[in-house]
C-alpha cells in the first residue's frame, strides 16, 4: 500500500517536461512514411513498425477457455459482510482488513471458511443490526452450502481482523486459529469437538497492541511441534493517525508515514505456549512494514524459510533458517528483495509454488497499482531472478492494486496458473487518477507453456460483480477434483468463485495429498512433496499462512495433465527422513502418514465424477 | 483559409478534450470514463475563452487550495490550447496539465489531437509512448516509441524509454539492438546503460552487463537500480565479495532515498502545485511569444510572476517542508 509515493515521482517528470519545453521541443523531422491516422486505442495500421510486434497469446473465447469460473455466492448461503469500520476519517488500518482462510476445521473432510472482520473505529456506527461486526466461521455443509457457526463454535471474536493462519499447533489432530488484528494477537485452540477456546493469554501470544499483518506456522527448528510467526506493519495508532490527501482529495496514508514494527517469532515451548525468541532468533534484527507471509525451504536444504513482503520500504525480507530455528536476512543476495530494476515492491500478497515446472519453488508478489507483481524466478541454490517480463507474470494487472493471491493449477493440466485478487484502497481514486477504479474485476493468469496469459473475461471474472478485494483462499470447496477460490471483499460480502472445469468434462487428471506426520508436526507443514507421473514431476511444499494474510492449500491439489497414473510420491519430512509412496491412485483424496509408506484413499475422498 | 478552418477544428478538439476528456467518443448519450466513475467534470462555459485575443488572467488572489489551483490551470491549458493550436507546446502543456490532475485520458487523447493535425510530430508519438508505458501497455509503447525515434532519434532518452518497453516485452534481441549503439558513445546517457545492462543479464552476458551497469554508476553514481544491477552481474561472475560490495552501496543509497520520500510525504500538496502553475505560465507565457503575441505573453507572464510570489510566500511561511 504505497498511497502517497506518486506525487514526487511525478513532479520530477513534470519538471524534467518543463525543461524540455524550456530549452524547445524538439523539431519533427519528415517521417519516409507518416502514418495517415492516429492511433485510438489500439496501434495504427500504417505504416508498419519497423520493430515487429511483439508475441502476442491469443485469448479464448467464452466457450472454448480452458478454465472458467461460476459465481456461487448467493447459492453458498454465506451471510457474512465485511466493515472496515470506517467513518471518512480514513484510519491506515481501514484498507489492510483483511485475509482469509480455508481448512478443514472439524475434520469432517470439506474445507470450511473463516473471514476475518473489522470493527468500528472512532466516528463509525453500527450497521441495522445494531450489533458491532463480528469474525465468521462458515461450516461447509456440502452442496456448496456453508452454514455461520462461529457461536456455536465459540468463536465470537469482534477484534479489527487483519491475518489468519490455522494449524494444529498441539499435534493433537485438529487445526488452531491464529488472528492477527488492529490491538492483540489471538490464538483459539480447537478442542476436537467442533469448538475453540480462546488461548491467546495461556499461550502468550497477545504480542502488545501492534498493526498485525500476515502470519504462517512452521517447524522452524524440526522440533516437531509448530512455531509461529507474525508479520507487523508500521507503528499506527488512534492517536497518532494522520489525513493524508492526494491531489488535494482525502486519502489514506502509507508505509512511509510511520516508522515500521519488526516482525514477531514465537517458538513453541511444546507445553501450550509460546515464547517470543524474535530477537534470539534473528527476526527483530530487522524491521519492515510487513504485510503477506509464505514459509517455503528456497534453498532445498530441508529446513524452512521465511518470505516476508514489505509494504515498499526496506525491500522483502528472506529469512534464511540454519536449520535449527536461527535466522538471517539474506533477500537482497538472493533476489527476492527488490525488482529486477532495483525498485521495491508494495508488496501486499506473497506465494509460493513451482511456477515452471522446473522442480523448484518460485515465488511471487503482488503490488501497488501502477507496478506489477512480480514473479521471482528460483535458479537453484537459493538464488532467484525476477522473471516477470519473460514470463508475462504481471499481465494485465498494471492499473490494479493486487492483493490476494493464488499460485494453483486450475485446470489440472499440470501448470500452476495465477489468480490476483484486484481493488484499489481509495473509495475516491477515480477523482484523482483515472487509470484506475476502487472496485474490479480479478485477474486470472493462464500458465501457456511457462507464459502466464490474461484469460480473466473468458474465464468469466469480467461477468462477477466488482468489489475491492482483498484476501484470496483457493481450495477444493466441493471436492469434485478442481480448485475454487473465495474472496473476501472490503466492506461487501465476499465472493465464492466454483471451478467449472469438472462440470465442463475437464479431462486432466488431479490428486490431492492430505499428509499425516508423526516424527514430524500432525499436518506435515514443510514437507517437500514429490509427485512422479511418467516423465513429468510436480513439486509442492504444505505451506501454512500464505497469500494477502491468509490460509489455504493445506491438502495439496496437483494437476496431472493426460498422465493415467502416478508411478510414485516422494515426500522429505521436516527432520530429514525421505519416504517414497507408490500405489497411489489419481483422481481421488489421498492420505500419506508419516513412516507407513502405505498411500491411503482418505475415507472422506469423493470419486471422481 | 484551408489552414484556419483546421486550426479552429484542433482548437475544437482540444478544448473538448480537456472538458469532455473524450474528443473520440462517439457521439449521443454515450458518457466518458470519468463520468461513469462518477468523476465531476468542470462545465464547459467555466473555462471558455472569454475574448479572442485577450487573455483573461485573473485578478483575484491566488487560489489557497489545491482545488482551486487545479482549476486555473485547467482554464490555462483549455486558453492556450484554443490560442494556439499549431503551436505542438500548447498540446503538451494542456496534456502534461491533464496529467498532473490524475487524467492520462485527457492528456493521451490531446496528443491524438495533435496527431491528427501533424502525424510527423516526432513529440506526440513520444508522449504517447510514455503514456502506453506508464499504464504497462509495452507492445503498444515500443511501437509509439518507434515511430518517434525514426522521426527524431534525438528526443530525451528515446533509446532508453524504447529499449526498456522492448525488454519489459521479453523482445531481447530488439532492445539490444536499440541499446547497443550507446557502447562506446560518451553521450550516452546512465538510463540507457542501465537497461542495455538488463538485456545483457537477460542474455547472459554477465561481463558485458557489469560493464553496462558500471558505465551507468559512472554517469551517475547514486543510481540505485543500476548499483543493484551491478551486484546481480558480479553474483553471476561468482565475484562475491564484489557483490556484496556493490548490494552495500545499493542499501545506503535507498537508505537515504527513503529519507528523502518520507520528507516529500510532508509537502503541502498546495504548494506544490502553486510552483507547478507558475512553470505552467511562464510556459504558456513563451507559447504566446512564439506567436508573437506579446500582449498575451506579457499577460500569461504576469500571472506566472503571482502565482511565483504566491509561492515563495507560502513556502517562506512554512507551509511547505
Amino acid at each position: 500500500m504505497v498511497p502517497s509515493r506518486i506525487a514526487p515521482c511525478r513532479l520530477h517528470l513534470v519538471a524534467l517536461f518543463l525543461i524540455a519545453l524550456t530549452v524547445g521541443c524538439s523539431q519533427p523531422t519528415p517521417p519516409a512514411a507518416p502514418p495517415k491516422t492516429p492511433p485510438s486505442a489500439g496501434p495504427a495500421s500504417s505504416p508498419p513498425p519497423a520493430i515487429a510486434p511483439g508475441p502476442s497469446e491469443p485469448t479464448p473465447s467464452s466457450a472454448a477457455a480452458p478454465i472458467r469460473f461460476a459465481d456461487a455466492t448467493e447459492d453458498s448461503r454465506i451471510g457474512f459482510v465485511h466493515t472496515d469500520g470506517s467513518s471518512g476519517r480514513r484510519y491506515l488500518v481501514e484498507p489492510l482488513s483483511a485475509g482469509v482462510a480455508t481448512f478443514d476445521f472439524d475434520g469432517d473432510g470439506r474445507i470450511d471458511l473463516y473471514f476475518p472482520n473489522g470493527a468500528l473505529l472512532p466516528g463509525a456506527e453500527p450497521g441495522d443490526s445494531g450489533s458491532p461486526p463480528r469474525h465468521a466461521l462458515c461450516r461447509n455443509l456440502g452442496a456448496g452450502v456453508f452454514g455461520d457457526v462461529s457461536l456455536a463454535a465459540g468463536i465470537d471474536c469482534r477484534d479489527y481482523g487483519l491475518g489468519v493462519v490455522a494449524g494444529d499447533i498441539d499435534n493433537d489432530g485438529f487445526p488452531d486459529l491464529f488472528l492477527t488484528t488492529f490491538g492483540a494477537k489471538r490464538l483459539f485452540h480447537n478442542l476436537g469437538d467442533g469448538t475453540f477456546a480462546d488461548a491467546t493469554e495461556s499461550a502468550g501470544v497477545a504480542d502488545g497492541e501492534k498493526v498485525g499483518a500476515g502470519a504462517a506456522l512452521l517447524d522452524a527448528d524440526g522440533d516437531g511441534d509448530l512455531d509461529l510467526y507474525a508479520a507487523n506493519y508500521v507503528r499506527f495508532t488512534l492517536e497518532n493517525h494522520r489525513p493524508r490527501t492526494v491531489k488535494g482529495f482525502p486519502a489514506y496514508a502509507g508505509p512511509r508515514d510511520y516508522p515500521p514494527w519488526p516482525d514477531t517469532f514465537f517458538r513453541n515451548s511444546g507445553d501450550g505456549r509460546f515464547a517470543d525468541a524474535s530477537v534470539e532468533a534473528g527476526i527483530a534484527a530487522v524491521a519492515g512494514p510487513g504485510m503477506g507471509v509464505v514459509c517455503l525451504d528456497h534453498d532445498d536444504d530441508g529446513d524452512t524459510d521465511i518470505y516476508v513482503g514489505n509494504d515498499a520500504l526496506e525491500g522483502n525480507f528472506l529469512f534464511e533458517n540454519d536449520g535449527r530455528g536461527n535466522f538471517r536476512e539474506t533477500a537482497l543476495a538472493a533476489g527476492v528483495a527488490v525488482n529486477r530494476f532495483g525498485a521495491e515492491i508494495g508488496s501486499m500478497g506473497t506465494e509460493a509454488g513451482d511456477a515452471d515446472g522446473d522442480g523448484r519453488i518460485d515465488l511471487f508478489v503482488t503490488d501497488f497499482q501502477p507496478d506489477l507483481p512480480v514473479l521471482f524466478r528460483n535458479l537453484g541454490r537459493g538464488q532467484f531472478e525476477d522473471a516477470t517480463a519473460a514470463t508475462a507474470a504481471g499481465s494485465g494487472a498494471w492499473q490494479f492494486v493486487t492483493w490476494g493471491t493464488a499460485m494453483a493449477d486450475f485446470d489440472n493440466d499440470g501448470r500452476r496458473d495465477l489468480f490476483l485478487a484486484c481493488g484499489h484502497l481509495n473509495d475516491n481514486v477515480e477523482a484523482f487518477d483515472d487509470t484506475t477504479s476502487y472496485r474490479n474485476h480479478n485477474l486470472l493468469l493462464r500458465n501457456v507453456g511457462g507464459r502466464f496469459v490474461d484469460i480473466s473475461a473468458a474465464a468469466g471474472l469480467h461477468d462477477i460483480p466488482r468489489h475491492a478485494a482483498r484476501g484470496v483462499a483457493c481450495d477444493d470447496l466441493d471436492d469434485d477434483g478442481d480448485l475454487d477460490l473465495v474472496i473476501l471483499n472490503s466492506r461487501e460480502a465476499p465472493t465464492l468463485l466454483r471451478n467449472l472445469d469438472r462440470e465442463r468434462g475437464g479431462t486432466n487428471h488431479w490428486c490431492q495429498v492430505r499428509l499425516r506426520g508423526r516424527q514430524g508436526n500432525r499436518d506435515g507443514v514443510g514437507a517437500k512433496v514429490v509427485v512422479q507421473a511418467g516423465e513429468e514431476t510436480f513439486v509442492d511444499e504444505i505451506h501454512a499462512g500464505r497469500g494477502y494474510q491468509g490460509h489455504f492449500g493445506t491438502r495439496l491439489h496437483f494437476g496431472l495433465g493426460a498422465h493415467p497414473a502416478i508411478d510414485r510420491i516422494e515426500i522429505r519430512w521436516i527432520g530429514g527422513s525421505t519416504e517414497t509412496f507408490t500405489d497411489v491412485p489419481i483422481d481421488r483424496l489421498t492420505e500419506l502418514a508419516e513412516g507407513s509408506g502405505q498411500a491411503v484413499v482418505a475415507a472422506d475422498s469423493s470419486p471422481a465424477p | 483559409m484551408a489552414a484556419t478552418g483546421a486550426a479552429v477544428a484542433l482548437a475544437a478538439i482540444v478544448f473538448a478534450a480537456l472538458s469532455a476528456r473524450s474528443s473520440i467518443a462517439p457521439s449521443g448519450d454515450r458518457r466518458t470514463g470519468a463520468q461513469e466513475r462518477g468523476k465531476p467534470v468542470t462545465p464547459l462555459a467555466a473555462r471558455a475563452p472569454s475574448e479572442a485575443g485577450r487573455f483573461p488572467a485573473p485578478s483575484a488572489a491566488v487560489p489557497e487550495s489545491y482545488a482551486g489551483l487545479a482549476e486555473e490551470a485547467q482554464t490555462l491549458a483549455a486558453w492556450i490550447g484554443a490560442r494556439h493550436p499549431d503551436q505542438p507546446q500548447s498540446t503538451a502543456l494542456a496534456a502534461t496539465i491533464a496529467a498532473e490532475r490524475g487524467d492520462q485520458e485527457t492528456a493521451a487523447t490531446a496528443w491524438r489531437a495533435h496527431l491528427e493535425r501533424h502525424p510527423e510530430s516526432a513529440e506526440g508519438w513520444y508522449r504517447l509512448g510514455l503514456y502506453a508505458a506508464k499504464e504497462g501497455r509495452d507492445a503498444e509503447a515500443a511501437e509509439w516509441l518507434e515511430r518517434a525515434r525514426r522521426l527524431d532519434p534525438t528526443l530525451p532518452d528515446i533509446q532508453g524509454h524504447l529499449g526498456r518497453c522492448l525488454l519489459k516485452s521479453d523482445r531481447v534481441a530488439e532492445a539490444a539492438v536499440v541499446l547497443e549503439p550507446v557502447i562506446g558513445d560518451d553521450r550516452g546517457g546512465a538510463v540507457r546503460l542501465f537497461h542495455l545492462g538488463h538485456v545483457r543479464l537477460r542474455q547472459g552476458n554477465d561481463g558485458e552487463a557489469r560493464a553496462a551497469f558500471q558505465g551507468a554508476i559512472d554517469r551517475a553514481p547514486t543510481y540505485t537500480g543500476a548499483w543493484y544491477g551491478l551486484a546481480t552481474a558480479l553474483s553471476r561472475l561468482g565475484l562475491a565479495d564484489d557483490a556484496e560490495r556493490a548490494r552495500t552501496e545499493f542499501r545506503r543509497l535507498k537508505a537515504a532515498d527513503a529519507e528523502t520520500a518520507a520528507r516529500n510525504l510532508s509537502r503541502d500538496e498546495s504548494v506544490r502545485m502553486r510552483r507547478l502553475l507558475a512553470g505552467w505560465y511562464a510556459a504558456a507565457g513563451r507559447i504566446a511569444t512564439l506567436d508573437r503575441d506579446t500582449e498575451e505573453a506579457k499577460a500569461l507572464l504576469s500571472r506566472g510572476a503571482a502565482v511565483e510570489q504566491a509561492a515563495s510566500s507560502s513556502t517562506a511561511a512554512g507551509e511547505g517542508h
